[in-house]
C-alpha cells in the first residue's frame, strides 16, 4: 500500500470526504454515525462554518481520500466536542483511524476543549482498544458504544 | 483482544494476561505501588477482580517467598503494563506465567487510572474480563450473575483442618523458641500474620473458621487472633457467635475482618464502603496517643460505631473518611485494628500491634 498522507481538510477535500461518507452510509446505514448523506457542497460549507471551533482531517492514499475525522462543538455542553472517524473498508486495520483521531484530539486540546465524545460501532474492538489506551471511558449502549475522553 | 466490561456498561479493551478466558467478580482497585504478588495471594481478595492503579506490574517478577496463602486468590487482574522481562535476583517467573500457571485471567493495556476514577466516582461494581465475547454479550452475562455481597467467601478460603505454623516448605519457621500458644481463627489469614507471631515467640495454630469456641479453647491458647478475610461480615453470624463465646476468656486480637467480627460481637453493625480502602498509605489516627500511622489496608466494609456496647471503645479512626480503624477495651485484654499490621504489602510501621498483643498475653499469664 502506498504511504498515506494526513492533513487538515480544506474545501479541496470536500468531494473526497463526501465520497467516503457515502460509501460508509451504504455499508452501515444508520449505524454509520453520520447524520446523513452529504454532498461535496455540504462538506465544504461545514468546513467553512467551523471558524476555529471545529475541523476535519483527511488521510489520502495515491491522491484519493480514504478516510476522515471530524471534530465539532457539542451544542448541548460547553467545553465539549464531538469526534468521529470514518474510513473506507480498504483503509481499516492499518492505524489510519488512530492517526486521524490523534490529529483531531490535538486540535481539540489547542481549541480549549475539556473533553471529547463520540460513538463506536458494535464490534470495533480495535477502536475501543485505542480509546481505552488513551484514557477514554467507553459505555456499552444499544448498537455500539459511546466514549468520553477528558483532555 | 481482551475486554474488561463493568456492570454499568463501561468497557475497556486490552491484551490477554495470564490464562485468558473469562473471569468475573467485584472490581476493586489498590493504590499500592508494589506488592502485586502479596496482593494476588491475599485471601481477602477472593471473589474480586483486582485493578492495580500503579501503571507497571511484574517488573520484579514472582518468587517463592512472597506468597500470603497457598494460591492466587483474586478472580482476575487488571494492569496497565505487565512487564515480561522482570529483573530481581529472587524472580523465578513472570507475572503472566504465574497467572497462567494457576488458571487466572487478566488484562493488560488498560488505563487503570481512568478505571480507578470510574470506580471511585461510581463505586465498586461487578465486572468481567473476557476474551471470547463482544462487549454486549459480556454485559448481558455479567448482569445475570449474583452480586458479590451475596456469597460467603470465607468458607472458600479458610483452612480445611487445623495446622501448626512451621513456615512455608523450605523456608525458616521464625526466630526464637515458642513460649506462648496462639490460635488464629482462619477467616482468610495471610501467612505474614503467622510469621510475625512466630517471630515473637508464639507457637501458632491456625483453625478453620467453623471451629467451635470449645474446640479452640481445648487447644489451651494464651491468645486468639481473629484473622482478616473476604466478603460481607454481615453474612458471618456463625463466626460472630464463636467470637462472642471467646471474648473475655483469653486475650484477643482482631485484624480487618476479625476486627469487624469483634465489633459485631459487641453489637455494632457493618456497612459497605463506596469504593473501599485498598492500598499501602492510608493514614490512621490513634485516639489514645494522638499519633498518626501510615497503614496497609484492604477492606470494602467498615464498622458503624453507633451500636457498640459492652464497654468497647473506638481507639483509632481513618483520617480520610473518619471510619472506625481500631477498638479497645479499658479493662479487658482486647484489641482490634481494621488495617493490616502485617503489611504484605505495605509499610511495616504497625507491626507494633503484634508486640502489644504479646504484651497483653504476658500481662494476663
Amino acid at each position: 500500500m502506498p504511504e498515506p498522507t494526513y492533513r487538515q481538510a480544506t474545501a479541496d477535500d470536500a468531494a473526497g470526504i463526501a465520497a467516503v461518507g457515502a460509501a460508509v452510509i451504504d455499508e452501515l446505514g444508520e449505524g454509520s454515525g453520520l447524520p446523513g448523506a452529504m454532498t461535496a457542497g455540504d462538506v465544504a460549507e461545514r468546513i467553512a462554518g467551523y471558524s476555529g471551533k471545529g475541523a476535519m482531517f483527511v488521510c489520502a492514499v495515491d491522491g484519493g481520500v480514504c478516510g476522515f475525522a471530524a471534530l465539532e462543538p457539542e451544542p448541548q455542553e460547553e467545553g465539549c466536542a464531538v469526534m468521529g472517524v470514518w474510513l473506507l473498508p480498504s483503509a481499516r486495520r492499518k492505524g489510519i483511524g488512530r492517526e486521524l483521531a490523534l490529529m483531531a484530539l490535538e486540535f481539540a486540546r489547542n481549541a480549549g476543549y475539556a473533553k471529547v465524545r463520540g460513538t463506536l460501532p458494535a464490534g470495533n474492538e480495535a477502536a475501543l482498544a485505542f480509546f481505552s489506551e488513551i484514557g477514554a471511558l467507553a459505555q456499552v449502549v444499544a448498537g455500539g458504544m459511546q466514549y468520553e475522553l477528558p483532555l | 483482544m481482551t475486554l474488561l466490561v463493568l456492570e454499568d456498561g463501561t468497557a475497556f479493551a486490552g491484551k490477554a494476561l495470564g490464562a485468558g478466558g473469562e473471569a468475573h467478580g467485584e472490581v476493586v482497585f489498590s493504590t499500592a505501588m508494589t506488592g502485586y504478588q502479596e496482593m494476588l495471594t491475599d485471601p481477602s481478595y477472593a471473589g474480586q477482580v483486582l485493578v492495580l492503579t500503579y501503571p507497571l506490574a511484574g517488573n520484579y517478577g514472582i518468587n517463592r517467598e512472597d506468597v500470603e496463602s497457598k494460591r492466587i486468590q483474586v478472580r482476575g487482574l487488571v494492569v496497565h503494563e505487565a512487564c515480561d522481562l522482570p529483573s530481581h535476583w529472587r524472580a523465578e517467573m513472570t507475572l503472566h506465567d504465574y497467572l497462567a500457571s494457576q488458571g487466572v485471567a487478566g488484562i493488560s493495556g488498560v488505563d487503570t487510572r481512568a478505571l480507578t476514577r470510574r470506580l471511585r466516582s461510581a463505586g465498586v461494581m461487578m465486572g468481567t474480563i473476557t476474551s471470547d465475547e463482544t462487549a454486549d454479550e459480556a454485559l448481558a452475562r455479567l448482569r445475570s450473575l449474583p452480586p458479590y455481597g451475596e456469597s460467603d467467601y470465607v468458607r472458600e478460603v479458610t483452612a480445611e483442618k487445623p495446622y501448626d505454623w512451621d513456615g512455608e516448605p523450605g523456608l525458616p519457621a521464625g526466630r526464637g523458641k515458642p513460649q506462648r500458644q496462639v490460635v488464629v481463627m482462619d477467616t482468610g489469614l495471610k501467612y505474614n500474620i503467622l510469621r510475625l507471631l512466630r517471630d515473637r515467640g508464639c507457637r501458632v495454630t491456625a483453625v478453620p473458621c467453623t471451629t467451635s469456641a470449645e474446640d479452640i479453647l481445648s487447644l489451651k491458647p494464651d491468645g486468639i487472633v481473629f484473622s482478616p478475610g473476604p466478603g460481607d461480615p454481615a453474612l458471618l453470624d456463625y463466626a460472630v457467635a464463636t467470637v462472642k463465646s471467646l471474648v473475655g476468656r483469653v486475650p484477643v486480637l482482631g485484624i480487618c475482618l476479625g476486627h469487624q467480627l469483634l465489633g459485631r460481637a459487641f453489637g455494632a453493625k457493618t456497612f459497605k464502603l463506596k469504593f473501599g480502602h485498598r492500598g499501602a498509605n492510608h493514614p490512621v489516627k490513634d485516639l489514645l496517643s494522638g499519633r498518626v500511622h501510615i497503614t496497609a489496608q484492604n477492606h470494602g466494609y467498615a464498622l458503624d460505631a453507633d451500636g457498640l456496647s459492652g464497654g468497647v471503645e473506638v481507639s483509632q479512626v481513618h483520617l480520610n473518611d473518619g471510619t472506625v480503624e481500631g477498638l479497645w477495651h479499658p479493662s479487658e485484654p482486647l484489641l482490634s485494628i481494621q488495617y493490616h499490621s502485617e503489611a504484605s504489602p505495605g509499610p511495616l510501621d504497625n507491626v507494633y500491634v503484634f508486640d502489644r498483643f504479646v504484651q497483653m498475653i504476658e500481662e494476663v499469664a
